[in-house]
């Protein structure tokens, strides 16, 4: 019984240890993080077939919970490695960086396999709190708590109508329980009350997905906070969002109006994220506007739940954030001190390293879509899905989209491959990056050639439903 | 099923079509473990060569007379999507696959001076592109032809970004983006044709019967995606800019074997899938090739830049090779079949001439390298044989396809032969120019000449040779297609059973309402 909830139990002991380093001051947290983060994507694999319900049926571990916790746990796990030595966090707060980010990565995966609504509602303010905290956490004077600001009101905002938005489901079904709510469901197809609270419900969702219309905190955040803290942000809770998405829209995917406002509100994530990343100059702000574009390609999948979509939902949103998390060690590597990474600090990468700047080249390629990278398996296997379920004008916006995209990812690939000057100072890089990047690079290319596997346990995963 | 879905399984023991695929792919791969420049260029030469010792076993195994797909390969790539890894020839294939592995040394020899700097990076993006535009030819699955269709645009765009001319980023991207938007097209098609088959397999789509409305949209996605390939006026302005700015082999990569990724493309994709549309809207294509011909004919004559000059005579040619697609007649196909090789061997040369000449005189402009050949005979030589050739002049290897297809063109009907025959004038107009120019012209700087040496002959002599084979002994490749050439005419419904207008009109009503 409690092997099925070992990553968590792992996850908590570490924000203990954490939080006993804050306090006795202790600096050289880097290798237990790592340690711990490695327990508990290991512990995923000793659990992964577990089936099990806790608190009387509010939390349950099934394939599709182990599933994203496996995700949560190796993203985990990967943000502590590429975090490094946390060079634009200040140092006094290396011992609650780590508390806050293992609470954080705790609520996620509390939010996975919540089935009960209020236990998920917590879920996701223990994993929204310890963010916005984090978010503040940057050596200097910058914009950071902008961005906290930012960050906060759109959090509790959009936390808000989740929650109204829950209190209408009450209202409807009676009960939080999914387990009750699922029998009733079709009597309330065509209810308004019932269809309001399941579009609150979303907002809320919406928000950590970077979705439109929440996306607007997005930006600031990325560009104001430190890099580590950000590849937290960007990769962690996306991560939940599509768990809890594909929950929810497997189960009322068919109420009345509610596929026309998913249609919709994905065609303009893809197409405003898209245009508004081809303005930009700066690194993390232009990854945080391709994060809203990818959010609409998520939200395609939602579309078609019979005929694959949401395993394609699951492949996509597992590829997306190990490729923010690639694109996020470039990020930090080439930052150093600095606070912003204008497109230009990327010139003659290649020079510098060249390592980083295939990596680089591989990771641009894949979020642009184009193949043989994992991006792009996980577009096609999207625009199959929700074209065999008989919607094509999402499938022609996501690939207009995908040529959209294509102007601005090529850029910086451009831009870090193509000139620089010959005698350029190499980068200064720790031990571990250069084998990591070149690891990094290789999995997305597997993951675009092979991904079998990983779209079976996807499957595995949504059959467990 | 149709006899053109056959496979047949491979008589060698190994899996040949990989080996070449892969061969170089590999090859890129280990050069990074080679510091040496010169080493780096050895080992790719060897590398190519090997493998086009490789694809030789294929013309010996080839069976003619047999319809269908040869040397198949099919693995199980990703269950439940309906991928596979399906590789195989057929007689309209193999042609080309030999073209690229043929070209594939010539591409290192060309680079081996001209290239001075990240040597070995250029060396693992020929070699690269090497292995992708076989896997294009060879594919059976659709998607993973367009994984190959896709992944040669990361090589090409290094190349020319990289090592291309003065304006090599602007050209670089400008052909990306060109392509990108012609492919997602195909991509929109292949889905398209999915959803339709249940599967990727292009034999398994052979058997589809489409409705009127799905072909005509499936046809005009596909050719919108081969189109900007190929190049087909008004999407051919990328080609000149590529073909200036990229590499010497980067041009002889583009003219000879990225080209016929989209005539072949239409060929074999176009025509078999979408046979009524194919018939319904092959006059609209006879009207571009028409004006590709002319327009590209009259650019041609105009341009200073030699590469530019080739560039346009490159749109010119292809025009032939779709008019003889769109003709929809054997001889048509076998013309255009025909013309895709010649100008391949023919417009490689050309490319191949006009990188030595800037080697010597760092110009690409006409006025500049005037009268230089005179005092280089060796090159004068190569220089007359492939002009004469992309004009072509009866003996070389581009008469027998641009005679084909002008007959196929006066089968179909005398006027459109008639619009034709002015652009076979214009191309002697604008070759000669160029020729004498280059060999007898006033202005150049008579210290720069320097005849070509041993390495520019090994590079010029293997193609001169085919075009002079291919000029009087055509009918190995003529066997070799016919049997494909003929079941695909076989397919084509006899009349014009589309009705156009009602479908555009219905698609509209479809996205109004």
């Amino acid at each position: 019984m409690l092997n099925g909830i070992l990553p968590e139990i792992i996850i908590s002991v570490a924000a203990l240890f954490f939080f006993g380093c804050a306090l006795f001051d202790y600096k050289k947290i880097l290798p237990w993080a790592v340690g711990f983060g490695t327990a508990a994507t290991l512990a995923n694999l000793v659990s992964l077939h577990v089936q099990h319900s806790f608190f009387h049926g509010a939390f349950m571990v099934d394939g599709f919970s182990r599933f994203f916790s496996f995700l949560i746990c190796a993203s985990f796990l990967l943000a502590c490695i590429i975090a490094g030595k946390l060079r634009q966090t200040d140092q006094e707060k290396t011992g609650e960086f780590f508390f806050f980010v293992s609470i954080g990565t705790l609520g996620l995966l509390l939010v996975t396999g919540a089935t009960e609504l209020l236990t998920l509602f917590i879920g996701l303010e223990i994993s929204s709190y310890p963010l916005f905290i984090v978010a503040s956490y940057r050596k200097g004077l910058g914009f950071q708590f902008e961005s906290v600001a930012k960050y906060m009101v759109f959090g509790a905002v959009s936390m808000a109508f989740m929650l109204y938005g829950i209190t209408y489901l009450y209202g409807v079904f009676g009960s939080t329980f999914l387990g009750d709510i699922i029998p009733a469901i079709p009597e309330h197809l065509d209810d308004p009350m019932a269809v309001l609270g399941v579009i609150l419900f979303m907002a809320g969702l919406l928000y950590k997905l970077a979705a439109f219309p929440f996306h607007f905190w997005a930006p600031d955040v990325y560009a104001g906070s430190a890099a580590e803290v950000v590849a937290f942000i960007a990769a962690l809770p996306k991560l939940a969002a599509v768990a809890l998405l594909v929950r929810i829209s497997s189960m009322f995917i068919g109420m009345e109006g509610l596929i026309p406002v998913l249609m919709i509100l994905s065609i303009l994530s893809m197409t405003l994220g898209n245009l508004m990343a081809l303005a930009q100059n700066e690194f993390k702000r232009l990854l945080a506007y391709s994060a809203v574009s990818h959010a609409g390609y998520i939200m395609l999948g939602l579309l078609a739940p019979a005929d694959g979509g949401l395993q394609a939902a699951l492949f996509y949103g597992a590829v997306y954030s190990l490729m923010t998390l690639t694109a996020f060690l470039v990020a930090i590597e080439v930052a150093g001190d600095e606070h912003d990474i204008p497109l230009e600090n990327l010139r003659g990468l290649w020079k510098r390293s060249p390592s980083l700047a295939i990596m680089l080249a591989v990771t641009f390629i894949s979020l642009a879509g184009l193949p043989p990278m994992a991006g792009f398996t996980g577009k096609l296997f999207l625009i199959m899905s929700v074209w065999k379920a008989g919607y094509f004008w999402p499938v022609l916006a996501a690939v207009l989209n995908t040529l959209l995209g294509s102007f601005y990812y090529l850029r910086v690939i451009k831009i870090s491959l193509v000139g620089g000057k010959e005698e350029e100072k190499p980068l200064e890089l720790p031990v571990h990056v250069r084998p990591l990047a070149i690891g990094l690079g290789l999995l997305i290319l597997f993951l675009g050639l092979m991904p079998g596997s990983l779209l079976d346990l996807a499957g595995a995963a949504i059959a467990s439903l | 099923m149709t006899p053109l879905a056959t496979l047949h399984h491979s008589t060698l023991a190994y899996p040949v079509l990989s080996l070449i695929i892969f061969l170089p792919v590999i090859g890129a791969v280990l050069l990074a473990l080679i510091k040496d420049e010169e080493q780096s260029r050895w080992f790719s030469l060897i590398i190519l060569t090997l493998t086009f010792f490789f694809s030789l076993p294929l013309v010996g195994r080839f069976q003619t007379n047999v319809l269908g797909f040869q040397f198949v390969e099919n693995h199980a790539w990703i269950t439940g999507y309906g991928l596979s890894y399906l590789l195989g020839v057929d007689g309209i294939s193999l042609p080309l696959v030999l073209l690229t592995t043929f070209l594939g040394p010539v591409t290192v020899l060309c680079s081996w001076r001209y290239i001075t700097h990240r040597v070995r990076e250029c060396m693992a993006c020929l070699l690269l592109t090497q292995g992708i535009l076989t896997g294009v030819f060879v594919a059976l699955d659709m998607v993973l032809f367009y994984f190959f269709w896709e992944a040669m645009l990361v090589p090409m765009f290094l190349l020319i970004a990289i090592w291309g001319g003065p304006r090599r980023k602007y050209a670089a991207i400008k052909f990306v983006l060109y392509t990108l938007a012609g492919s997602i097209f195909l991509l929109l098609a292949i889905v398209g044709l999915y959803v339709q088959a249940g599967s990727f397999s292009y034999p398994v789509m052979l058997g589809l019967h489409l409705s009127p409305g799905w072909q005509f949209w499936i046809f005009i996605s596909l050719l919108i995606g081969f189109a900007v390939k190929i190049p087909m006026v008004p999407l051919h302005t990328w080609l000149p800019a590529a073909h200036v700015e990229a590499p010497t082999a980067g041009s002889v990569i583009l003219a000879s074997v990225l080209l016929k990724m989209g005539t072949y493309g239409l060929l074999r994709f176009n025509l078999t899938l979408t046979p009524a549309a194919s018939v319904g809207l092959a006059p609209y294509i006879m009207v571009f090739s028409v004006i590709a011909i002319l327009y590209g004919g009259l650019l041609s004559l105009a341009q200073n830049d030699i590469k530019k000059l080739i560039a346009y005579s490159s749109v010119s040619h292809m025009g032939f090779v779709t008019l003889g697609i769109s003709v929809l007649n054997m001889q048509g196909f076998q013309g255009a079949m025909l013309q895709m090789i010649n100008h391949g061997l023919t417009t490689g040369g050309l490319f191949l001439l006009a990188g030595m000449l800037y080697e010597r005189t760092h110009s690409r402009e006409l006025s500049v390298n005037a009268g230089l050949g005179r005092l280089m005979p060796g090159f004068v030589f190569f220089l007359g044989l492939y002009s004469l050739s992309s004009l072509a002049f009866p003996g070389t290897a581009s008469f027998v396809g641009e005679f084909l297809c002008l007959t196929g063109a006066f089968q179909h009907s005398m006027r459109l032969g008639a619009w034709v025959i002015p652009g076979a004038l214009i191309a002697a107009a604008y070759m000669f120019r160029m020729f004498l120019t280059v060999t007898w012209g006033k202005g150049g700087d008579s210290k720069q000449a320097r005849d070509i040496n041993l390495r520019e002959w090994a590079s010029l002599l293997p193609p001169a040779l085919l075009v002079i084979l291919f000029g009087f002994y055509p009918a190995p490749i003529l066997k070799m297609m016919n049997p494909v050439l003929d079941a695909i005419i076989k397919r084509l419904p006899a009349e014009k059973s589309m009705d156009i207008a009602t479908l555009i009109t219905h698609s509209i009503h479809g996205f109004l309402n």
